[in-house]
């Protein structure tokens, strides 16, 4: 066992339970969808991306790379609500089906991430 | 990935800070959000994330804007504090490690060589590598400098000698690294393995270190030209096993030189005036073949007591750096041991520039009339050995850096300094003084390629008519001045090589001109060979017709004709 290899697949895992936790539900309900696990999801996802730092493997770029892509889509996300409840004056389902597609974006490159991820384990000899 | 190991291990270094702070962020948006707090109307109010994340963002750096958007209240603000506790430290920390390793020396040397990577890469021009910046090298990058024919990329051990260079500040820059250039990954880094790398220069003075660059420097770059000191027979050959192509063996010359003294003086004096001395000719007179004391046990004695031998001259070998070194006697004792007071020519050849000194100073006081030989080992001892007037100096830098320049920028030279073990001292005279004679200064070497090149304007009149040489220098503005000038040597295309061809002899497509001269002859020389109108009027002492020229004047003609009309 390998701890740093532990932590880092439990961030890269819960990344996406958290993305995919936030996404589920009616795309056009904003209470289908809770602030705190977007932003639990924002959270985990740089810490994942901390963790796929420095990894110099051709794998590992690949990493970052996906976690990158899935930060950027949960920033977009957060900045689309901060607008729409600080700025438009309230969250229109509009505004809502914005939010969770840009989620969902990120969950993809959450699931490219895991199963990059998993085939790598799969590969390693150890 | 493999080139910027260091880099990756930096940017690993920063994971716990980052990780920090993501961490203290969160807990602390997280519970400003759900602490409860009260609306101007009393009302319960709810940070927003956005509120939340603004109040930790100018918390946590310590600006402090206040409390928005209502006056905060206790629950909130004690929050707040723990907030404050936490992220501020965690701010302090990754600053902290950031500014560390901008001040790390690994990330900074990193950083250094990925520059110094750049700038070669970005080289368009032929460049050489030399290894080692010490005396040697520097006469050698101020030559290539001063006749810009290659770029130089330097490799140094040692810091404090890059530096060094850094403050010389050449134009255009020499790009130079604190680097092992044993190394494979360095040498690749200064571009071993460049088409454009046309040589490199390994002068150390151990010969196992240029033993071991060169042969990988080898495996890189099949092509390159290899320059390589050593002073041992056994150095030399494996050397030349590897395949390194000039070896430059600096004893071996030094007693080359003095062999010439002894029977050839006037090729001494043109060999060296090609290895960077004066063209002198006060020292006409031949070497005396007195005894000879040689302050030498080394290396340097031995190859001189090779060609002593060979010439049948008397000598004695004194150990003056050792035994004075050890305290076990004064050089006046060992001078007088060796009968210094009957000698013709004390040769100081120690490795130490203040024994060498002593011994002289001392032989002089005993001998007055005694020949003076020494060796010069630090070029930065110049005035005191130029105050003391030996007859003869050898610096040892200096012959091995005049020839390692030459042998890559200007090979006629060194094959005409190899040719004149050929040649006899009435030719040699000949030539000296015929220099001395036309140039009457310290002469200037060139080698011109006779090609679309470097002789534009000549190429095509070769196709249509012989030109010999002195009909482009014997005459050069129609009346009768003649440039300042001598073809030393010709090297045909057909692998020819003439020594001191005559003034009749005629230019030949592919030739190579080993040329001598005032800089302004040998300037004006390349523009007879590449002005088209230059060289029309040199050859038939008249100016070109110039047909734009002609047009407009038969045209003012015709005008002024039928205006007559």
């Amino acid at each position: 066992m390998y701890s740093e290899k532990v932590v880092a697949g439990f961030f890269i895992v819960l990344a996406l339970t958290l993305n995919a936790g936030f996404v589920y539900g009616d795309i056009e309900n904003i209470a289908h969808h809770s602030v705190y696990e977007l932003a639990a999801a924002i959270a985990v996802n740089l810490i994942a991306t901390t963790m796929k730092l420095g990894d110099k493997t051709q794998v590992g770029c690949v990493l970052l790379a996906t976690s990158l892509v899935a930060d950027l889509q949960l920033f977009a996300a957060a900045a689309v609500w901060g607008f729409a409840s600080n700025v438009a004056g309230g969250v229109t389902p509009q505004h809502t089906t914005t939010i969770v597609s840009l989620a969902t974006g990120a969950m993809v490159a959450n699931i490219v991430s895991v199963i990059l991820y998993i085939s790598d384990t799969v590969h390693s000899k150890r | 990935m493999r080139e910027n190991e260091a880099f990756w291990i930096v940017i690993r270094r920063l994971r716990t800070p980052i990780l920090a702070l993501i961490v203290t962020y969160t807990i602390s948006i997280i519970l400003l959000t759900l602490v409860e707090g009260r609306d101007n109307n009393g009302n319960v109010h709810h940070l927003s994330f956005f509120d939340a994340f603004y109040i930790v963002s100018y918390t946590a750096n310590t600006i402090g804007f206040g409390e928005i958007p209502y006056p905060l209240t206790y629950p909130q603000r004690l929050m707040l504090t723990i907030t404050i506790y936490m992220t501020v430290p965690a701010w302090f920390y990754a600053l902290g490690t950031i500014v560390g390793l901008f001040r790390d020396k690994a990330f900074k040397r990193e950083l250094k060589r990925i520059i110094f990577r750049r700038q070669i890469e970005h080289f368009t021009d032929d460049f050489v590598v030399i290894c080692g910046y010490n005396s040697t090298s520097r006469i050698m990058i101020d030559k290539f400098q001063k006749y810009g024919k290659y770029r130089m990329v330097v490799l140094d051990k040692l810091e404090e000698k890059i530096d060094e260079l850094t403050l010389e500040g050449y134009y255009p820059i020499v790009p130079a690294l604190a680097a092992d250039a044993t190394t494979t990954d360095v040498l690749e880094d200064a571009g071993i393995a460049s088409p454009h790398c046309k040589a490199l220069f390994v002068l150390f003075e151990d010969d196992d270190l240029n033993l071991k660059v060169a042969v990988k420097a080898k495996i890189l770059n099949k092509n390159i030209e290899i320059v390589a000191e050593s002073s041992f027979t056994a150095g030399l050959h494996n050397l030349t096993d590897v395949g390194v192509e000039h070896v430059i063996d600096p004893y071996h010359h030094v007693a080359t030189r003095i062999e010439y003294m002894l029977n050839t003086p006037h090729l001494y004096a043109l060999l060296n005036w090609l290895g960077g001395g004066n063209l002198n000719l006060s020292r006409k007179a031949k070497l005396t073949r007195g005894k000879y004391i040689i302050c030498s046990r080394g290396r340097l004695g031995k190859a001189i007591k090779e060609i002593l031998l060979k010439n049948g001259i008397e000598y004695e070998i004194v150990d003056i750096f050792k035994e004075t070194k050890a305290k076990d006697g004064s050089d006046r004792d060992l001078l007088l041991k060796a009968g210094i007071e009957t000698a013709g020519c004390l040769i100081a050849g120690t490795p130490d520039d203040a024994v060498n000194l002593s011994a002289i100073i001392t032989a002089r006081k005993l001998n007055p009339g005694i020949f003076v030989m020494v060796r010069e080992n630090k070029m930065e001892e110049n005035s005191v050995f130029a105050a003391l007037r030996a007859n003869t100096v050898f610096v040892m830098d200096k012959i091995v850096a005049v020839r390692a320049y030459n042998i890559i920028a200007r090979p006629l030279v060194i094959r005409f300094a190899d040719e004149l073990i050929h040649k006899s001292d009435e030719w040699g005279r000949n030539i000296v003084e015929k220099l001395t004679e036309i140039i009457n200064k310290k002469p200037q070497l060139k080698e011109i390629l006779i090609d679309e090149n470097e002789a534009y304007a000549l190429m095509p009149i070769l196709k249509e008519r012989a030109v010999a040489y002195k009909d482009l220098v014997a005459d050069v503005d129609g009346e009768g001045r003649e440039l300042e000038l001598i073809i030393l040597a010709v090297l045909r295309r057909n692998g020819e090589f003439i020594m001191g061809p005559s003034f009749g002899s005629a230019f030949e497509a592919g030739d190579k001109l080993l040329i001598a001269g005032t800089d302004d002859a040998i300037w004006e020389f390349e523009e007879i060979l590449n002005n088209i109108n230059k060289l029309y009027f040199v050859l038939n002492k008249k100016e070109m017709a110039n047909w734009l020229f002609e047009k407009a004047a038969r045209f003012i003609q015709n005008k002024v004709k039928s205006r007559q009309n």
